[in-house]
C-alpha cells in the first residue's frame, strides 16, 4: 500500500491568480486598442514601433501575465503546496510586471530609450523574482512528479526566451552598446512561440484537461521524450543559426542543414497536434462543452501555421511572419487562454466559496455552480467572438482595408472576456457575503 | 457497525467529484466512512475536508488511479476502523 499522509496547502487566496487574470485582459484591450489607431500602417512591418509593441501587449502582458497566476493557482492543486512567498511576493511581481510592460510597449511607441532601461529594471526584476520562487519546487526530490518535470522544462525554455527578451531589450535600452538585437529576435521568438508556448500548453494538456474533461492521461513517456527532443531541437537550431549561419553570413549557406531542423521540430510539433487531438476525440464522457472548441480552434492553428510554413518553403508567400504570428500568438495561445481563463475562474471561484460554506451548512445552497458563474452562452459568444477576430486578424494581413474590422472585433474579444471574468468576480463578492452572514458551525454526524 | 460508501468518481469532470462527496459527508451516518474512486488527486478538497474534521488517506488504486479513504475523526468507530485499516502509522 502506497499511504500518503497529506499536509496540504493548495488553496491561495482568491486574489492571487485573479489580480494576474484580470490585468492580463487590460494588456488584451490595449493591444487591440493599438491596432484600431494604426489600421493598415500595423502591417508595414514587422518592425514597426506599433508592431512591437502590440506583439509584447499579447505575449507579455496577457500571455505571460495570465500564465503566472495560472501557476500560483494550479502548481498548489497538483503538488498540494503553495509556490513558496505566494502571499507577499505575488504582488509585488505583479505590479512590477505591470510597470514592465507598461514602460516597455511605450519605449516601442515612443522609441525611448530611458523607458527601456524602466521596462529591463522591472521585467527583469520580476521574472527574477518569479524564478526565485518556483527554485524550491524546481530542486525538490519531487522529481518523479509528472508536474515537476513539466515545471522544470518549462522554467528552463522561459528562462531561455525571457534571456533573449532582456537582452534584445538591452540593445534598445543602451543603444550605445551596438548589441546585434536583431539577429537574436528570430531566435527569441522561435524559443518563444515554439517552446514556450507548447510546452506550457502540453503541460495544461496533461495536468488541466483531464480534471475538467475526463480525457484520459497523458503518457508520461510520451511528454517527457516530446518536451525534451523540441528543447533539443531548439538548442541545435540557436546554434546553428548563432556560430554556422551567423559566420557563414546567410542562411542560404547550408539551407539542408536549416530545413532538416526545421522538418524535426515541425513533425515533433505535428505529433503533438495530433496526440492531443486524438485524445480530446477519445474523451470518455463527450459532454458539450463550447470551452474545449477553443481547445481544438488552437490545435488547429497551429497545424495552419505548420502547413504555411512548409508551403512557403517551396512557394513564396506573402506576409508569412504576420500569418504564423497571427496563427501561433492569437491562434494557438490565446484561444487555449481564453477557454482555459473561462474553466479556471468559474472553478476557482465555487471551490473558493464551497470553501467558506463547510463550516456553515445553511449557506451550501448560496454556492453557485460552474455554469452560473460563467454562462455557457457567454461561453459561447466568446468563441464566436474569437474566432471572428482571428479570422478577420489574418484576412486583412492581405486586405489591410479590413485592419479596422478585425481590431473592433478583437477589443469586442477581450473587452467581453473581460466582462466574463468581471461578473463573475462581482458574483465571488456576492456570493461570499451572503455565505459569510450565515452562522458557523462545524461539520458534524 | 461500520459501512464503507463507494463514491466512484473516475469518470466525472471538475467539480463534480467535490460535489459528490461533499453531498455523501451531509448523509454521513455513524461508524460511515467514504471511499472515493478517483482519476486524480483531489488536494484541494482534501485539504478543505482536514481544516473541517475529516481525515483521509489516498493510495494507488489497481483499476482506477487512486483510492482516497475519509472519515469523521469525532466518530470514534469509524475513526478507530479507519486509522487501524488504512493508515496504521
Amino acid at each position: 500500500m502506497n499511504l500518503h499522509k497529506l499536509s496540504l496547502d493548495t488553496i491561495p487566496p482568491i486574489l492571487t491568480p485573479f489580480r494576474f487574470f484580470l490585468s492580463a485582459l487590460l494588456f488584451g484591450v490595449l493591444a487591440a486598442l493599438l491596432l484600431l489607431y494604426s489600421r493598415e500602417d500595423f502591417w508595414f512591418t514587422r518592425w514597426s514601433n506599433s508592431n512591437l509593441a502590440l506583439t509584447h501587449l499579447l505575449t507579455i502582458g496577457f500571455m505571460l501575465m495570465v500564465m503566472m497566476g495560472a501557476l500560483y493557482q494550479f502548481i498548489p492543486v497538483m503538488n498540494g503546496q503553495l509556490i513558496p512567498g505566494s502571499k507577499k511576493l505575488a504582488p509585488v511581481i505583479h505590479v512590477l510586471m505591470i510597470l514592465g510592460v507598461l514602460a516597455l510597449v511605450s519605449g516601442f511607441l515612443f522609441s525611448n530609450s530611458e523607458l527601456f532601461q524602466a521596462a529591463l529594471a522591472a521585467l527583469g526584476t520580476a521574472s527574477g523574482l518569479f524564478a526565485l520562487s518556483l527554485l524550491p519546487l524546481l530542486i525538490s526530490r519531487l522529481g518523479n512528479q509528472l508536474i515537476v518535470y513539466l515545471l522544470r522544462v518549462l522554467f528552463l525554455v522561459l528562462l531561455i526566451t525571457l534571456g533573449l527578451g532582456l537582452f534584445l531589450l538591452l540593445g534598445h535600452a543602451l543603444p550605445e552598446l551596438n548589441l546585434p538585437y536583431r539577429f537574436y529576435t528570430d531566435l527569441h521568438v522561435l524559443w518563444g512561440l515554439a517552446g514556450w508556448v507548447v510546452l506550457i500548453i502540453m503541460a495544461v494538456s496533461s495536468q488541466v484537461t483531464p480534471m475538467f474533461y475526463v480525457i484520459s492521461e497523458f503518457s508520461p513517456r510520451y511528454l517527457k521524450i516530446l518536451s525534451l527532443l523540441i528543447i533539443l531541437t531548439l538548442v541545435v537550431m540557436s546554434f546553428y543559426t548563432v556560430f554556422i549561419s551567423k559566420q557563414s553570413g546567410t542562411d542560404s549557406a547550408q539551407p539542408f542543414i536549416y530545413y532538416t531542423l526545421a522538418f524535426l521540430l515541425s513533425a515533433e510539433l505535428l505529433v503533438f497536434v495530433f496526440y492531443t487531438l486524438l485524445k480530446i476525440a477519445q474523451r470518455k464522457r463527450k459532454i458539450a462543452d463550447v470551452t474545449i472548441n477553443f481547445y481544438r480552434l488552437s490545435m488547429f492553428s497551429l497545424l495552419a501555421a505548420l502547413m504555411l510554413w512548409w508551403v512557403a518553403v517551396f512557394l513564396p508567400l506573402a506576409h508569412l511572419t504576420y500569418l504564423l504570428a497571427i496563427l501561433l500568438i492569437y491562434g494557438l495561445a490565446i484561444s487555449i487562454i481564453n477557454g482555459m481563463l473561462h474553466k479556471i475562474v468559474s472553478f476557482l471561484i465555487f471551490l473558493h466559496l464551497q470553501k467558506l460554506s463547510l463550516k456553515r451548512p445553511e449557506a451550501m445552497t448560496l454556492v453557485p455552480n460552474m455554469k452560473q458563474v460563467i454562462s455557457t452562452r457567454n461561453s459561447q459568444i466568446q468563441f464566436m467572438l474569437h474566432l471572428l477576430s482571428g479570422s478577420l486578424l489574418l484576412i486583412s494581413v492581405h486586405y489591410p482595408a479590413l485592419t479596422v474590422l478585425a481590431a473592433v472585433f478583437m477589443l469586442a474579444n477581450f473587452c467581453w472576456l473581460s466582462w466574463c471574468l468581471f461578473q463573475a468576480y462581482l458574483l465571488y463578492l456576492e456570493s461570499r457575503k451572503k455565505i459569510l452572514a450565515c452562522p458557523e458551525i462545524s461539520m458534524s454526524l | 457497525m461500520v459501512r464503507e460508501i463507494v463514491v466512484d468518481v473516475s469518470d466525472l469532470e471538475a467539480p463534480q467529484p467535490f460535489e459528490e462527496v461533499l453531498k455523501q459527508l451531509k448523509v454521513l451516518g455513524l461508524g460511515d466512512y467514504i471511499h472515493m474512486l478517483h482519476r486524480k488527486k483531489p488536494l484541494p478538497l482534501l485539504q478543505m475536508l482536514q481544516e473541517n474534521g475529516y481525515a483521509s488517506v489516498m493510495r494507488k488504486g489497481d483499476t482506477i488511479p487512486w483510492e482516497i479513504f475519509i472519515w469523521n475523526t469525532a466518530d470514534p468507530l469509524s475513526n478507530e476502523y479507519c486509522r487501524s485499516q488504512f493508515a496504521p502509522d
